[in-house]
C-alpha cells in the first residue's frame, strides 16, 4: 500500500545550526490518526512544514503517492489541510466567511457554493452566521483557532496536518473538535502537548527527540511514563 | 496610535460608500494623483488642492475627529522638514523661494494624505480586498497589496496592545512609556514583524494565495462610471493647471 505520508532520511536545519530533524524516518498509512509529541523545540512544527515543502530539507518526502518536488508541491498542498501554530498567520482575508471560502474558490468552486460550504464548516466548529459575517479582528483567540481550522477542513483534504489544534479551545470546544475529527475520513497528523486530546483523536503516538522518532506505538502511556520518569527535558 | 490607525477603515459613511468598492479605490487613486500632479505654488493650484481635498473628504464622509487627528500627526512630521527648508544655505538663498518650496511640500503632503485617508475610511476592510480583486490588476499585486494592508492593520493592533503591556508592566505612562517602546522597537518589535512576515508568507504559499487568477466580476454601475469620468476630468484639470503655471 502507498503511504499517505512518508519521510526517509529527513534532515532539516535552520541556517548553519545543528539539524533540528536528523535523518528521521517515518511512515503513516492512509486513514491513520497519529499524534506527534515532544518537548518544546523538538521539531514537531518543523516536521509538519517539511511535509508540504515549507522548509528546505534533505531526504525523501512522499505525500499522497507523490514525491515532494517543485513540480508536485502545488498538487500536494491542494490535497492537504494545514493548521498553523498561530492562527492569525493563516487568516488572510478580513472577513471570516470570505477567508474560509477562499480555499474552495481557489479550487474552482462557485462563489455561492464556496460561501455555503464555508458557513456549514464554520457552524460545525461552533461559529454562527453573525460571527462569520464579521471582521476577523473581532474574534477571540479560540475563535480564530476555529476559523483557521474551518479554512483547513472546508476543502475536504486527504491529509490533515494540525499544529496544536486544541490550544486555546475551551473544554467543550476540544470535545467538539475531537468528535468532528473522528467523523471525517482523513489521514491525520497532529502535533500537540495535549495528551488528553491526543488520546481522544489518535490511535498511534510518536515521540520526537533528538531529531528522530524516539518512540512509536499505540500506547500513549509509553510516552507519558517516560516523561514522568524524568526523561530528557 | 496603533489603535487609531486601526479605527480608520470603514469609519466614513458618506455618499461615496454607495459606489462599488473598486470604483471607490480607482477614483481615490485618481484624486490622489490629481493632488500630486497639481501645482501647489500658484494661487490657482492651492485653491485646486484645497477644493479637491474638501470635496473628496466630504464625499467620503471622513469623520472630522479623524481628519483633525491626521492633520495633527502630519504637522508633527512636516514641521521639522519645513524648518529645515527655511534654513539659510548658500549665497542664492532667499526667503520667498524657501517659503514657496515649503508651502508646496506642506500643501501636497496634506492634501494627498487626507485624500488617501478619506478613501481608506470609506472602505470597510473586506471592501478593500473585494475592490482590489475587481480591478484589472495582476493577481500578485492584489495579493501583496491586500496582505500589506491586512498585516499593517494587525500590526497596528499588536503595537497598541504591546504599548499597553509595557505601560502595565513598567508602571510608566505617557511620555516615559513612549520612550520605553521606542527603545524596545529595534530589539523586540522589528524581529517580531520579520517573523510574522515569514510565517504569513508560508501560509500564503500553503493556501495558494497569490497563484493563478480568480474569476473577476468588475461590473460598474452608471454611477460608478460617472464618478470615474468626473475623477478623470478633475485630474486632467490638475494637470492643465500644472502645465499652465509652468
Ligand atoms: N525560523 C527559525 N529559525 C531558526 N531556528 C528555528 C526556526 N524555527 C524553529 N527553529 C528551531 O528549530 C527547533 C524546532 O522548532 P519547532 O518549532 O519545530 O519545535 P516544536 O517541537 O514545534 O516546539 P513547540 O512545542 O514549542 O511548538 C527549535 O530549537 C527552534 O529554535
Ligand atoms: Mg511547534
Amino acid at each position: 500500500m502507498e503511504a499517505a505520508l512518508e519521510f526517509r532520511g529527513l534532515v532539516v536545519r535552520y541556517g548553519d545550526g545543528v539539524p533540528v530533524l536528523d535523518r528521521l524516518d517515518l511512515r503513516i498509512d492512509p486513514g491513520e490518526r497519529v499524534a506527534l509529541l515532544g518537548l518544546n523545540g523538538s521539531g514537531k512544527t518543523t516536521l509538519l512544514m517539511a511535509a508540504v515543502g515549507l522548509v528546505a530539507c534533505d531526504g525523501i518526502v512522499r505525500v499522497l503517492g507523490e514525491t515532494l518536488s517543485d513540480r508536485t508541491v502545488g498538487a500536494i498542498r491542494r490535497r492537504t489541510g494545514m493548521l498553523f501554530n498561530v492562527p492569525e498567520d493563516q487568516i488572510l482575508l478580513p472577513r471570516v466567511v470570505d477567508d474560509v471560502a477562499f480555499g474552495p474558490t481557489r479550487r474552482g468552486v462557485s462563489t455561492a457554493r464556496a460561501r455555503s460550504d464555508a458557513l456549514a464548516t464554520l457552524a460545525s466548529l461552533g461559529i454562527d452566521e453573525a460571527v462569520a459575517a464579521g471582521s476577523v479582528h473581532a474574534l477571540s483567540h479560540g475563535q480564530k483557532q476555529r476559523v483557521a481550522l474551518a479554512g483547513a477542513l472546508v476543502t475536504r483534504p486527504d491529509l490533515l496536518l494540525l499544529d496544536e489544534p486544541s490550544a486555546g479551545l475551551d473544554p467543550p470546544g476540544r470535545t467538539a473538535l475531537a468528535r468532528l475529527l473522528a467523523g471525517i475520513d482523513v489521514t491525520l497528523l497532529v502535533a500537540t502537548h495535549d495528551t488528553e486530546f491526543a488520546r481522544r483523536t489518535c490511535s498511534r503516538f510518536i515521540l520526537l527527540e533528538g531529531g528522530r522518532v524516539a518512540w512509536d506505538g499505540a500506547d500513549l502511556a509509553g510516552i507519558t511514563s517516560r516523561w514522568d520518569a524524568g526523561g530528557p527535558g | 496610535m496603533g489603535a487609531f490607525l486601526a479605527e480608520i477603515p470603514g469609519s466614513a459613511k458618506g455618499v461615496l460608500t454607495r459606489r462599488s468598492p473598486s470604483a471607490r479605490i480607482a477614483c481615490g487613486a485618481g484624486v490622489f494623483v490629481a493632488c500630486l500632479a497639481s501645482p501647489a505654488t500658484t494661487l490657482a493650484g492651492s485653491a485646486f488642492l484645497l477644493c479637491t481635498t474638501a470635496v473628496w473628504a466630504s464625499l467620503c464622509g471622513l469623520p472630522l475627529r479623524i481628519a483633525v487627528r491626521v492633520l495633527g500627526l502630519l504637522a508633527a512630521v512636516l514641521l521639522p522638514l519645513i524648518l529645515l527648508a527655511l534654513l539659510p544655505v548658500g549665497d542664492g538663498w532667499n526667503l520667498a523661494e524657501a517659503l514657496r518650496v515649503s508651502w508646496a511640500l506642506v500643501a501636497r503632503g496634506l492634501a494627498s494624505t487626507l485624500v488617501a485617508v478619506a478613501t481608506v475610511a470609506a472602505l470597510a476592510p473586506w471592501e478593500l480586498h473585494e475592490g482590489l480583486e475587481a480591478l484589472p490588476l495582476p493577481r500578485v499585486v492584489v495579493a501583496v497589496l491586500s496582505q500589506v494592508v491586512r498585516q499593517a492593520d494587525t500590526l497596528a493592533r499588536e503595537t497598541a496592545s504591546m504599548t499597553t503591556a509595557i505601560r502595565l508592566r513598567g508602571g510608566a505612562g505617557g511620555f516615559r512609556a513612549a520612550v520605553v517602546v521606542a527603545r524596545a522597537l529595534p530589539e523586540v518589535w522589528l524581529p517580531r514583524v520579520g517573523d510574522r512576515a515569514e510565517r504569513t508568507a508560508r501560509a500564503m504559499e500553503m493556501r495558494d494565495f497569490d497563484g493563478g487568477s480568480l474569476q473577476r466580476t468588475a461590473t460598474w454601475s452608471s454611477g460608478d462610471a460617472g464618478l470615474a469620468a468626473a475623477t478623470m476630468a478633475w485630474t486632467a484639470l490638475g494637470l492643465v493647471l500644472r502645465f499652465w503655471s509652468a
